[in-house]
C-alpha cells in the first residue's frame, strides 16, 4: 500500500525538482500527460473492481496513450492547430466515464452489503 | 512476482501523474502573476497614472511657458506701438503748432487786444515824428506777445506768419502787403493774463511805448478766432 503513496510523492517531490519555466504553448502537452495518467489511474481502478486488471495492458496503455496524446500535441504545434484539445476531449469523456462505472460499482457493492446484513 | 510488477507498472504512472500534476500547478503558480500584472496594466496601475499625470504636468508646463513668452512678445508689441503712438502724438502736436505758426490753420481762444495810437500834438510846434506810432512799436509788442506764448498775432486783422515784415510807408505801416494806419490794433491769442501781464510788465513794452508818447491800451478778450492765412475769408 504504502507504494503508490510514496510513488505520488515522489513525482510530485520530481516535479517540484525539475520544474523550469516553459512556454505558454507547452501547456498543451502538460494537459495531455495529466489526463492520460489520471485515466489511466481511473482505468486502473476500474478493471481492478472488475477483477479484469492485468498490469501489462494497464502500462502499455499508458504508454501507448501517452505517445498517441503527445503526438496529436505535437502535429497540433506544428500545423499551429489546438490539436492536443482533441486528446483532452476523448481522455476527459472516458474520465468521466470511468468514474461514472466506478461509482456505479461501488454503490452496487456498498446495496449488497446492505442486503446481505 | 506478479504483485510486484503490478505495483511497479502502478507506482510508473502514479509517478507520472504526481509529475504531471507538480508541473501543472508550478505552471499555473507562474501564469498567475504574470496574467494578474497584464489585466493590472490594462486597467491603470497607480504608477501608470502617476507617471501620465506626471507627463500631462510636465506637458501643461511647456504650454504655460509658450504662453508667457507670447504674451511678452504682445506686450513689447504693444509697447512699441505705445511709443510709435506717442511719437505720433508729439508729431501732430508738433505739426499744429508749427501751423499755427505758419497761420495755415484757424485759431481760436481767449486772448488780448492791444490798441495803439498816436498822441496829440500842437501842430507846427512839436515834430510830429515823435509822437506817432512807428513801425518799430508794433514790432517791439508783436516779439513780446510771441515770447510771452502767443499762439497767433494779428495787426489790424492782418495776421502774422512766421515770414511776415512790418514795414513803415511813410505816414503808414504795411504789415505783409497790407498797408494800415493808427490806431493799430494787435490782437493775439494765448493765454489772456500771461499776455496782458507781460505787455504791462514794470519797464517793459507799455512803458517803453508809454515813452515814446504812444497812447496804449490792453483789453482781454474772452473768446476771439483767427481764420487761417490761406482760407477763404481770411483778412485782407
Amino acid at each position: 500500500m504504502w507504494i503508490p503513496i510514496a510513488a505520488v510523492c515522489l513525482g510530485l517531490i520530481a516535479g517540484y525538482l525539475f520544474y523550469a519555466p516553459f512556454e505558454y504553448i507547452y501547456s498543451g502537452y502538460l494537459a495531455v500527460f495529466l489526463l492520460v495518467s489520471l485515466d489511466t489511474i481511473l482505468g486502473g481502478i476500474r478493471s481492478y473492481q472488475e477483477n479484469t486488471f492485468d498490469e501489462q495492458n494497464f502500462l502499455s496503455g499508458f504508454v501507448i496513450n501517452l505517445i498517441f496524446a503527445s503526438g496529436i500535441a505535437f502535429l497540433g504545434l506544428q500545423l499551429g492547430v489546438d490539436l492536443y484539445l482533441a486528446a483532452v476531449f476523448a481522455l476527459g469523456v472516458r474520465l468521466f466515464r470511468n468514474l461514472s462505472i466506478i461509482r456505479r460499482h461501488v454503490t452496487d457493492r456498498l446495496k449488497k452489503q446492505k442486503t446481505d446484513h | 512476482m506478479t504483485i510486484k510488477r503490478r505495483q511497479i507498472s502502478i507506482a510508473v504512472v502514479l509517478f507520472v501523474a504526481g509529475f504531471a500534476v507538480s508541473l501543472t500547478i508550478q505552471s499555473a503558480n507562474d501564469a498567475a502573476p504574470a496574467t494578474r500584472s497584464d489585466t493590472e496594466s490594462s486597467s491603470l496601475q497607480p504608477e501608470e497614472i502617476q507617471d501620465e499625470i506626471l507627463a500631462e504636468q510636465e506637458a501643461n508646463r511647456e504650454i504655460a511657458e509658450e504662453i508667457s513668452a507670447v504674451q511678452r512678445e504682445i506686450a513689447s508689441f504693444e509697447d512699441s506701438i505705445a511709443a510709435r503712438e506717442e511719437e505720433h502724438y508729439n508729431q501732430l502736436e508738433d505739426i499744429e503748432r508749427l501751423r499755427m505758426i505758419t497761420g495755415d490753420i484757424p485759431v481760436s481762444g481767449e486772448g488780448v487786444e492791444i490798441r495803439l495810437d498816436d498822441s496829440d500834438f500842437n501842430e507846427g510846434q512839436d515834430n510830429p515824428n515823435e509822437f506817432i506810432v512807428h513801425e518799430r512799436h508794433i514790432q517791439k509788442v508783436v516779439d513780446e506777445l510771441y515770447a510771452s506764448g502767443a499762439e497767433a498775432v494779428a495787426v489790424n486783422g492782418q495776421r502774422l506768419a512766421n515770414d511776415s515784415y512790418i514795414y513803415c510807408v511813410g505816414p503808414v505801416v504795411e504789415v505783409d502787403g497790407y498797408t494800415s494806419f493808427a490806431p493799430f490794433e494787435i490782437t493775439a491769442i494765448g493765454d489772456a493774463e500771461t499776455l496782458e501781464e507781460a505787455v504791462n510788465l514794470g519797464g517793459g513794452v507799455r512803458d517803453q511805448l508809454v515813452n515814446d508818447n504812444v497812447q496804449v491800451r490792453t483789453d482781454q478778450l474772452n473768446e476771439t478766432e483767427m481764420a487761417g492765412l490761406h482760407e477763404e475769408g481770411a483778412a485782407q
